[in-house]
């Protein structure tokens, strides 16, 4: 389906929604710069409510993108990855809510964040062209990220938070990777895109695997929502034909 | 006394099978592997609160969605990756028919567990047949729409969108339960929640008649 010649004020409004979500986003990075330390209950709910509208508004974009533009697997996959990010998020939250205490880690939402790197992998393959480079040119990603891994379950012992930590390293590798091969640097905002998100789940995870964790780990929220609201603009630049 | 339900209740099945063709016998084969699911999942999800009893894990809310959608699911994963079938849409069908029968088998257990009579029994069973079992028969529906829409994709991204399509209903799954365990707006939202994707799942299905192209539209 191709309806480009329908009004274009809708893209407009989006990104400029998108622009919004990304300078509020930057501000609760900066809010944790600033505190270094544990951040109020306030911060947390503003931050969850911005990460919720910030991965909403990605899979909205690439929905619509899809839908105005016509196929394109890169969309068709954003839409997905976004949409159960939302998802395992809104379950996330509502546990916070309703239970009154942190989830365990891992859980079912750590389950649908795996699933997110799936469907980004898969939109980053079967939408971009695969370049010359060997697949060796990413070992220097995947091997640091897979040694950290490793090492974390060496030294904190094999329980479910070191073991879901590594399979987290493991998909961030795979990611990174993937975006690598496919020359996702010609499309830098999905590029920043996609290096945020990966930076996100990383820091997520050791902030609930690490006994006491640094307070840049605190920057994981406000970092989720920059990735979406970037993911948001590169999917809104792709569909209209610009370098993602 | 699962086991002999299920027994009983899918063995005749078994006989009805052997009379039916293409379609309907996939369909009824489906529904019988939601029964079967529904046992196996039983069994593991037993074990797994035993297991976690100590914890202050939601057993109901953080384990059994990740076992119950993945046995219910899993002939789709096994047509797929193992022999490569394809179907049509008709795969919404077959996956919603797995998810109804694990319903079937689930709604036993509920009833005769809670031991309720009278008027309160029929509501109870009514209100799960209107939603639980509702739920469930859409989330297996949702992952079998959605490998239905990708099947255009390449073959080397098909295991990403299978266990993508599987933590969707996994979310969903999970978000329900969680919700429909407490009071207020969550619960009411929960409750609504198995029929608004049913009519959802609907609309997509028939969505060529409902919206169908110009030019079929002038015939």
């Amino acid at each position: 389906m191709n309806v480009a010649g329908s009004p274009r004020f809708a893209d407009t409004l989006l990104r400029g929604a998108v622009l919004a979500l990304f300078v509020v986003s930057l501000g609760l990075l900066g809010a944790v710069v600033l505190v270094r330390g544990t951040m109020p209950a306030a911060y947390t709910d503003i931050g969850n409510a911005t990460q919720l509208v910030a991965s909403g508004a990605a899979a909205a974009t690439a929905a619509w993108s899809y839908y105005r533009r016509g196929p394109d697997m890169l969309l068709v996959h954003g839409a997905f990855a976004a949409g159960t990010w939302t998802l395992a998020n809104a379950f996330w939250y509502a546990y916070f809510i309703l239970i009154g205490e942190g989830l365990n880690y891992p859980t079912v939402a750590d389950l649908g964040f795996a699933g997110v790197f799936l469907f980004l992998i898969a939109g980053l393959q079967e939408g971009l062209a695969r370049n010359r480079l060997s697949v060796l040119a990413a070992v220097p990603i995947a091997l640091p990220l897979l040694g950290a891994g490793l090492g974390l379950v060496a030294v904190l012992g094999a329980n479910a938070k070191t073991l879901t930590t590594l399979v987290v390293f493991t998909l961030s590798a795979a990611l990174l990777s993937s975006a690598l091969l496919r020359s996702a640097h010609r499309h830098p905002v999905l590029f920043a895109a996609t290096v945020v998100f990966s930076l996100t789940h990383i820091l997520n995870s050791l902030d609930s695997t690490l006994p006491d964790p640094p307070w840049v780990t605190n920057a994981a929220g406000a970092l989720a929502a920059i990735s979406f609201s970037l993911f948001a603009i590169a999917y809104l630049r792709h569909a209209g034909g610009e370098p993602a | 006394m699962i086991l002999e339900f299920y027994l009983a209740a899918s063995l005749p099945l078994f006989f009805l099978l052997v009379f039916l063709e293409g379609g309907q016998r996939r369909v009824l084969a489906f529904l019988v592997w939601g029964l079967t699911a529904g046992v196996i999942s039983y069994y593991v999800n037993y074990h797994l609160y035993l297991a976690l009893a100590a914890s202050t894990l939601l057993p109901e809310v953080t384990m059994a969605p990740v076992v119950e959608e993945f046995m219910k699911a899993l002939p789709l994963f096994v047509l797929l990756l193992v022999f490569g079938r394809r179907y049509s849409k008709e795969l919404l069908v077959l996956a919603m028919a797995s998810g109804f029968g694990f319903a079937i088998l689930e709604n036993y257990v509920f009833v005769t567990h809670f031991a309720l009579e009278g008027a309160g029994a029929i509501a109870y069973a009514v209100m799960r047949g209107v939603t639980t079992s509702v739920m469930h028969g859409c989330m297996t529906a949702i992952i079998g729409f959605g490998i239905f829409l990708t099947y255009g994709f390449s073959r080397r991204s098909l295991p990403s969108i299978l266990f993508g399509l599987y933590t969707v209903a996994v979310m969903i799954h999970a978000l329900y339960n969680l919700l429909v365990g407490h009071t207020g707006v969550g619960r009411l939202l929960a409750i609504d929640l198995p029929l608004l994707l049913f009519v959802l799942l609907l609309v997509a299905y028939n969505w060529d008649v409902l919206f169908p192209k110009p030019a079929e539209a002038g015939e």
